[in-house]
């Protein structure tokens, strides 16, 4: 899901070359490849794999398998997409005023604290740095 | 969702602008290390190779979590984002800026799905043959794992079926019933609540099934960064 982003990215990607770089401006043909010229491949170690149980507790440390080479693109500066540092909530009383019954959340309950976060909201800001239950953590998309 | 706490030290984060096979590449602002959503680690700069805490978080709708959590807060929208910004995005064929790595097309790329990872070995189950059938006792990477897939909210929940050692086999009792489903355990007949694995009633009442890493995605972008993904069929 959280490649979900990409439309925003690649569409202000589009505007930022058709306004600074006339020559992509002169022969845009729309195909996306062409943002990738900003790239640069990074070099990531696998991590160990860990033991063979379920990881899910808040302090997890979940294995992954993925690492080597991977292409890095660079769509977009450094906080064009604003992450949200300073979070403010309401209840469910105000919420429901603003949200339908089907908008999609992502949830989240920690030592009895629960706190849920509009996708498309997230959408648009792509993080949220919060504390929930005590714990700090980032919730993404 | 990522634990802010580094090494003992709580961070915060931004968005890098960058992307790494399609997906969210951030950076903290106190070392400014870029860290990858989907490997869950630094990978550039001071804590590169560090990996992020995971916290299990659900995907449902505000209608089902405010049931769940009649006491929940929820994040201030302060009357914007009516609408989602990638709406297009997620009901048309393209797979993201750069394109998929790798085509496979034992699904259609924009299927959604829900993967599980057990120690690197992962698993995609199509949420078309989940709302077929949505309690799936399975195996994957040698950890008995249970998923439940709740349709009518899209809400799609992976546990650890061990407890105490011993795996259990769930079924559901009578129809699905939204956040009120229960499933029953086939070794104790003990009764659960789907929608937190706690058990209510029997036996094993009072134990809680743990959470597995489990993530939302689409098809092509799950197999993008697990090429060795096995697929669940129905």
């Amino acid at each position: 899901m959280s490649i979900g982003r990409i439309v925003l990215l690649t569409t202000a990607g589009f505007v930022l070359l058709l306004v600074f770089v006339p020559g992509f401006r002169n022969g845009v043909t729309g195909r996306l490849t062409s943002l990738s010229s900003s790239s640069e491949t990074i070099t990531v170690p696998a991590s160990p794999i860990q033991g063979s149980r379920l990881q899910p507790s808040s302090d997890g440390n979940p294995p992954t398998s993925v690492g080597g080479n991977l292409k890095l693109i660079t769509l977009l500066g450094f906080d064009a997409i604003p992450a949200i540092l300073d979070p403010e909530f309401v209840d469910v009383g105000v919420a429901d005023t603003e949200m339908t019954p089907d908008e999609l959340v992502l949830g989240l309950s920690i030592n009895g604290e629960s706190k849920a976060y509009s996708i498309p909201m997230l959408s648009s800001h792509e993080i949220v740095n919060d504390v929930v239950g005590g714990v700090p953590l980032a919730v993404t998309w | 969702m990522y634990s802010r706490t580094i090494n003992g030290k709580e961070h915060t984060f931004g968005v890098s602008g960058k992307l790494i096979m399609n997906a969210l590449v951030m950076y903290d602002h106190q070392t400014d290390t870029l860290w990858s959503q989907f490997l869950r680690k630094g990978v550039r700069g001071e804590l590169a190779g560090t990996e992020l805490g995971v916290i299990p978080v659900i995907q449902t709708t505000w209608g089902t979590w405010k049931e769940l959590h009649p006491d929940t807060l929820v994040l201030d929208k302060r009357g914007r984002y009516s609408s989602d910004s990638y709406k297009g995005y997620y009901q048309d064929g393209r797979a993201g800026v750069i394109g998929e790595t790798f085509s496979d097309d034992r699904l259609e790329r924009k299927a959604m799905v829900v993967g599980v990872d057990i120690a690197g070995n992962t698993k995609a189950y199509p949420f078309r043959a989940l709302s077929d059938n949505p309690v799936v006792n399975d195996t994957v990477g040698g950890s008995h794992t249970l998923v439940y897939f709740d349709d009518s909210s899209g809400t799609a929940l992976v546990y650890d079926r061990e407890v105490d050692g011993n795996p259990l086999t769930f079924r559901l009792e009578g129809e699905p019933n939204g956040i009120l489903t229960v499933l029953v355990d086939e070794e104790t007949n003990s009764r659960w609540m789907a929608f937190n694995g706690t058990a209510i009633e029997g036996e094993l009442k009072g134990q809680t099934l743990d959470r597995a890493l489990s993530h939302l995605s689409f098809w092509f972008a799950w197999k993008d960064w697990n090429p060795d993904t096995e697929l669940y069929s129905g």
